[in-house]
């Protein structure tokens, strides 16, 4: 794997990458750079310094990128030198620490950002229209300005489900003649053999968001997966993963399962069908440690946090909205009132 | 010592020929129902109750006859009662129909007024009714009232039984015309505003609610499914077991009336009850 150096070829300055052109925008001098042309500079580089000594390129993988410790929650998020990180994103506590990162597994893959933050704040701003229970909180622009985009760190797995599942299948059929109602159940015993593949399940590697939250967020388009390269965080925070592979899996193969059984289920041409004995097995057949795009946001409502986050790739926002009680029983009311009146007066007057 | 035959006796019956038919004027001879006439039995219609079966003791035809007419004042509908041991036509229904018909029952043009009928024959109660009383009665009344006496027929109280019928018609006839009974009331009317109100609020206020929900745990997998990795083989269909049941079906009838013609031509609605 390539790994960039986050400086302007020309000019020498720290440049971010901009997911608008999917390019590198130095703000100094205004070049532009692709990924190939960040590419040849680096290969020229650092072509010398690689070839003297392997142990050093080691190092450098994870050189340049900083790492940042939350005091209050633990949370731990990387940037490189380019991007501070000055509260931190899940529980916005500003006594972070900074440190030199040191170890870890990389990410093999990264979808990089396609949504700007002046997309992400419009969409955020955009959650409250027709939801009238919502308190108004993105009118605050203090909660605007915290919006940051996250790489967040995600285990995919290949699954292969084999095996047989039983079936407990019914007809009911019903008919009359001028005397009788006639009821006739048939059961069957439905036997299957199955086989079918996952691709790339996608499980929250993160335990500081909620696995129902990074559910909702899906789907990424794998299209999009480019190899990681330090230089698209540039600009963005990244999450460490911190939820081990063995243990997502098991939130992938649940998934999976529930997708054969249904899978058999449907194949099953009868009214209804119970599941009686499934000897479905699933079998890993590969893994990856990915980073996806999002803009997330946390707002503090009624001393309690709520998370809100925009997939990065597709705008498609997710969050848990508290309701405004206030607004929720004046609505209420409000509704009770007009339609109790409306009835009333339809059914005196022209019922 | 000499009998008195009091009112209530009321099996006296004239005679019919072919000569005089002693029925009402409106009627129309045929000779199809020229037997229907003859074979119907000719009383006074003001007697109200012809106990040719015996059923009742003289004290019990009195309690009854003062309840008829006060039913009769009451609603402005015609009530005879008739109990036979030997139905010489081929139905209950047509029995009651003809000998409401043909003995002139019924008051204004259209003949309103009702016969309560137990043949003792074919163990079956029946009642017929005629204009106004078709409407007051509907096929739901007339099967609600049957349902709620016949079992006292059974159990050989007729006056009792007899009793409960003139009380059960009555109630019906005091509330009105079916479906007419709901006068427009300004609290229940309140009352069914605020319940549509609650309901339409609660089921608009849950929409919002959910509007607010942006978080859905997944728990299928379907969209990461390699579609051509898919094989599902069928390694067996065992018919393990089949049975049929049967319930009997209630024929219950409409919220109408329904009607039929007696074989005087007069329109008529009813229904009986074996017992």
């Amino acid at each position: 794997m390539e790994v960039l150096d986050n400086k302007c070829p020309s000019c020498g300055a720290k440049i971010t990458f901009n997911p608008k052109n999917q390019k590198w925008d130095c703000e100094y001098c205004g070049s532009k750079f692709s990924l190939e042309e960040m590419q040849n500079y680096n290969n020229a580089s650092s072509k010398e310094v690689n070839s003297k000594n392997e142990t050093f390129k080691k190092e450098k993988k994870l050189a340049g990128l900083d790492i940042y410790r939350c005091k209050s929650c633990g949370a731990e998020v990387i940037a490189d030198e380019a991007t501070t990180a000055a509260f931190c994103v899940y529980c916005g506590n500003t006594a972070i620490l900074k440190n030199k990162i040191t170890e870890g597994r990389m990410p093999t893959r990264i979808i990089p950002f396609k949504k700007v933050k002046e997309e992400a704040i419009d969409a955020f701003k955009n959650i409250s229209k027709n939801r009238p229970l919502m308190p108004k909180f993105f009118n605050d622009q203090k909660n605007i300005e915290k919006i940051t985009g996250v790489y967040i760190p995600f285990w995919t797995f290949d699954l292969k489900v084999t095996g047989n599942i039983d079936f407990n299948a019914t007809d009911i059929k019903t008919w009359s003649d001028y005397n009788y109602q006639y009821t006739k159940t048939d059961t069957y015993l439905s036997k299957r053999e199955a086989s079918m593949n996952f691709d790339n399940i996608l499980v929250d590697a993160s335990s500081r968001f909620d696995d129902d939250l990074m559910d909702s967020i899906e789907p990424f388009q794998y299209k999009d997966l480019v190899d990681y390269n330090h230089a698209y965080l540039s600009g963005f925070l990244a999450e460490k993963y911190d939820v081990e592979s063995d243990i997502g899996i098991k939130r992938a193969k649940t998934r999976a399962m529930n997708t054969a059984v249904d899978i058999a289920r449907e194949s099953v041409y009868h009214q209804t069908k119970i599941p009686t004995s499934n000897a479905l097995k699933i079998d890993e057949i590969q893994n990856d440690y990915i980073l996806l795009p999002v803009w997330m946001v946390n707002v503090k409502y009624k001393e309690k946090n709520y998370t809100f986050a925009m997939n990065g790739q597709t705008g498609k926002i997710v969050g848990e909205i508290p309701l405004d009680i206030g607004k929720t029983i004046l609505i209420s009311v409000f509704l009770f009132i007009i339609i109790a009146v409306l009835s009333f007066l339809i059914l005196w007057f022209v019922g | 010592m000499i009998n008195i035959t009091p009112v209530f006796a009321s099996t006296n019956t004239k005679e019919r020929t072919e000569e005089n038919y002693l029925i009402s004027s409106d009627i129309k001879i045929t000779e199809s129902n020229k037997n229907n006439i003859l074979s119907t039995p000719a009383i006074d219609e003001k007697e109200k109750i012809y106990d040719f079966a015996d059923l009742f003791t003289e004290e019990e035809e009195q309690k009854l006859y003062q309840k008829i007419s006060q039913y009769i004042d009451s609603y402005q509908l015609d009530l005879a009662l008739v109990t036979i041991s030997q139905n010489n036509k081929s139905s209950p229904r047509e029995y009651a129909d003809d000998f409401y018909d043909y003995n002139n029952f019924g008051f204004n043009n259209t003949k309103d007024g009702l016969l309560f009928l137990i043949d003792m024959d074919n163990r079956e109660i029946y009642m017929t009714t005629t204009g106004a009383a078709i409407n007051m009665y509907n096929d739901y009344r007339i099967n609600k009232a049957l349902e709620q006496v016949y079992q006292y027929m059974t159990n050989q109280n007729y006056y009792q039984g007899v009793l409960q019928y003139i009380q059960i018609i009555g109630d019906y006839a005091k509330s009105g015309l079916p479906g007419k009974q709901d006068q427009k009331n300004l609290t229940t009317t309140i009352c069914y505003s605020i319940i549509i109100s609650l309901i339409i609020t609660i089921i608009i206020m849950v929409i919002l609610i959910n509007k607010n929900k942006l978080v859905r745990k997944k728990t299928t997998a379907r969209e990461y499914l390699n579609k051509d990795s898919v094989s599902m083989k069928n390694i067996g269909e065992i018919l393990v077991s089949t049975n049929t049941v049967r319930h009997a079906i209630n024929h219950s009838s409409s919220s109408g009336s329904s009607t039929h013609s007696g074989s005087s031509g007069r329109s008529h609605g009813g229904g009986g009850h074996r017992f």
